[in-house]
C-alpha cells in the first residue's frame, strides 16, 4: 500500500481518534418545532442528515455502479464519477467510452 | 455526425443520462412502513425502468454497423430496502439494501447481444453518535457484493451499453468495501460543517477475454481495479426558504491491475489524482413557488501509464484527463390541491478529448443541454405519482483514435426526449 493511501487511512483514523477523545458531555436539549438537536446545538431539521449522506457519496464513489442509496426520482446526485470504468477492457470487448458517464 | 438516438432514461435523466432521442418509462412504487414503536423506519423501493434507444453507430462508437443504425433495449428493475432507527436518543442507525434485475439487448447489425442478470448489489450502515457537544460523529461502511454478471462471453459483450442512454452500462464487478469516518460540526443554529475521510478497496473480479488462437471471446481474465482514498470537506447552510450546500473533495487511486504474461497482478496503470467541487441551493418565494440548482466540477491529473517496455508506471506526457462540469436547476409551482409543476434545466461540458491509456484511444469533449418539466401529484396523503418530460441535446467532438487512423469516429451530435413517470405509495 502507498504512502497516498496511508495519509488517507490517516485522516480517517484521526477523525475516530477526535471523537473518542472529545467531549463527552451528552448534551440533551429540546429543541423547537423545525430544528433537531445536533450535538448541543439546535440546528434546522435534516441538515446534518444531508450533510451526512453528502460526505459518504463524496467519499465512495468507487465503491461500485450503483451507489448504495435508495433510488429517488428527485435525487439528482451523480451516480459515479468514474470515467475509466472499463479500464482493461480488452479487445473486441466495450474498450472505449465515447461517452463517459455523467456524474 | 449526427446521432439519433431513441431511447428511455428515468432517474438517469437527472443525472445527465440521456443523448440522442430518447423516450423513457418509469414506474415507482415505494412503500414507506413504520413501526409501531415509532423506533424504526422500513422502506421498501421498488420501480420499473425501460429503456429504448438508437442511434447511427451501435455502441461501442469505434464500430460501424453493418447495417442500419444502431439500436437496443434495457429492462431494469432496482429495488432496496432500508431500516432507519434511533435505539436511543444519542444513536441512529441507518441500513440500506440494493439490488435488482436487468434485461438489456442490442441489436445493431454486428453487434447483437443480450444479457439478463441481477446486477450487484450494494449494501450499507450508517452509524451516527448525537452524545457529544460540539460535534456529531458518524462512521458507514458501504459493500459492493457481486452479485451481478461481470464476464459477458461471445457476442453478450454487446449488451453492454452507454451509461448516458441506460441506467445500466454494465453488469458486474468484484466486493468492493467503502469505509467513511466523519463529523458534523455544528457552527450555529444554521451552519454545519463537516468533515470526512473514506476508503475504497476494490478487490479483483472476471472479465471475457479473447482466444487468440481462435479469435473468440471465450478466455477469462482477472481485472483489479485501483483501491481509492478520499478527504471531503463540506459546509451546509439552511434557514428559512434558503438552503445552502457546498463541498470540496479530494481523491487518490492506486494502481490498476490486470491478470497478464503469467501474473496475476500486473501494473497496468494509476489514474491521477482527483478533485471535485459541488454545491446546491434551493430558494422558497412562497407557498407556491420554489426554485433549486446544483452542480459540481471535477479535475482528474495525469494518470501514470505503463513505459514503452511495459515494466514501469511513468507520468503521461500530458494531462489526457478532462475537466468535466454540470448544472442543473429547476422551478416548481405548488398549486392549492398540492399539484406541483415546473420547468427543469441542465448543461454538462466535457472541455477536451481525453485519452484512455488501457486502450490507446480517445474519448471526445462533449457538450449535453438539456431542458424539460416534472409534474408531481399527491393523490392522497399516501400515494404520489409524478412524471418528468425533458428534451436533450448533445454533441461530441471527432474521437481521433491512434494516429494515423483518425478520426476514428467523426464528430457527433444529437437530440433526446426523455419521458419518466413514477408513484410513490406510503403505508
Amino acid at each position: 500500500m502507498s504512502k497516498r493511501f496511508n495519509t488517507g487511512l490517516f485522516v480517517t483514523l484521526a477523525f475516530g481518534a477526535s471523537v473518542l477523545t472529545g467531549s463527552m458531555a451528552a448534551a440533551r436539549l429540546a429543541c423547537a418545532p423545525g430544528l433537531e438537536n445536533v450535538a448541543g446545538t439546535c440546528v434546522t431539521a435534516g441538515l446534518a442528515g444531508s450533510m451526512r449522506l453528502r460526505s459518504v457519496l463524496m467519499n465512495q464513489l468507487k465503491i461500485g455502479y450503483n451507489l448504495p442509496i435508495p433510488p429517488q426520482l428527485d435525487d439528482t446526485y451523480p451516480k459515479n464519477f468514474d470515467v475509466n470504468r472499463f479500464e482493461f477492457s480488452q479487445r473486441g470487448n466495450f474498450r472505449t467510452r465515447a461517452s463517459p458517464p455523467s456524474p | 455526425m449526427r446521432r439519433i438516438i431513441a431511447g428511455a432514461a428515468v432517474v438517469a435523466a437527472a443525472y445527465g443520462g440521456g443523448a440522442g432521442q430518447a423516450l423513457a418509462a418509469d414506474v415507482a412504487v415505494k412503500a414507506v412502513v413504520q413501526s409501531i414503536d415509532q423506533l424504526w423506519n422500513i422502506s421498501y423501493n421498488t420501480e420499473v425502468r425501460y429503456f429504448s434507444w438508437q442511434n447511427t453507430r451501435g455502441f461501442p462508437t469505434n464500430a460501424v454497423p453493418l447495417n442500419g443504425t444502431g439500436h437496443g433495449t434495457q429492462l431494469y428493475t432496482p429495488m432496496s430496502l432500508s431500516l432507519t432507527g434511533n435505539p436511543n436518543p444519542d444513536w441512529k442507525l441507518e441500513f440500506v439494501l440494493l439490488g435488482g434485475f436487468v434485461s438489456s439487448s442490442q441489436s445493431t447489425s454486428g453487434e447483437r447481444g443480450s444479457v439478463d442478470t441481477p446486477v450487484d448489489s450494494q449494501l450499507s450502515g450508517v452509524v451516527t453518535y448525537n452524545g457529544f457537544t460540539g460535534f456529531q460523529p458518524f462512521v458507514a461502511m458501504l459493500i459492493n457484493a457481486p452479485t451481478g454478471n461481470s464476464a459477458l462471453y461471445g457476442n453478450s459483450r454487446f449488451a453492454r451499453m452507454d451509461g448516458d442512454l441506460v441506467d445500466q452500462g454494465t453488469y458486474g464487478e468484484g466486493w468492493n468495501f467503502g469505509p467513511t469516518a466523519g463529523v458534523n460540526i455544528p457552527l450555529s443554529q444554521t451552519l454545519i460543517f463537516t468533515l470526512s475521510g473514506g476508503y475504497t478497496q476494490r478487490n479483483s473480479f472476471n472479465k471475457e477475454s479473447l482466444n487468440t488462437v481462435t479469435g473468440l471471446t471465450t478466455d477469462t481474465i482477472s481485472v483489479k481495479n485501483g483501491d481509492e482514498a478520499t478527504v471531503t470537506a463540506a459546509l451546509g447552510y439552511s434557514k428559512g426558504p434558503f438552503s445552502l450546500q457546498g463541498s470540496g473533495s479530494y481523491s487518490r487511486d492506486g494502481i490498476s491491475q490486470s491478470g497478464q504474461f503469467g501474473m496475476l497482478d500486473y501494473n497496468k496503470y494509476r489514474v491521477g489524482p482527483r478533485t471535485t467541487i459541488s454545491g446546491s441551493a434551493s430558494y422558497a418565494f412562497d407557498q407556491t413557488w420554489s426554485i433549486y440548482s446544483n452542480g459540481f466540477w471535477t479535475r482528474t491529473e495525469k494518470n501514470e501509464i505503463l513505459d514503452p517496455g511495459g515494466l514501469a508506471l511513468i507520468p503521461e506526457g500530458f494531462n489526457s484527463n478532462s475537466n468535466l462540469y454540470r448544472v442543473n436547476a429547476g422551478l416548481n409551482y405548488r398549486f392549492a390541491n398540492g399539484f406541483t409543476v415546473g420547468p427543469t434545466a441542465s448543461y454538462l461540458h466535457r472541455d477536451h478529448d481525453g485519452y484512455d491509456a488501457a486502450t490507446f484511444s480517445f474519448v471526445p469533449a462533449k457538450t449535453r443541454w438539456a431542458a424539460g418539466g416534472i409534474a408531481n401529484y399527491n393523490v392522497t396523503n399516501k400515494i404520489n405519482i409524478n412524471g418528468r418530460v425533458e428534451r436533450v441535446w448533445i454533441r461530441e467532438n471527432e474521437n481521433p483514435g491512434p494516429p494515423a487512423v483518425a478520426p476514428l469516429v467523426p464528430f457527433m451530435s444529437g437530440d433526446a426526449w426523455v419521458f419518466a413517470g413514477g408513484a410513490t405509495v406510503n403505508f
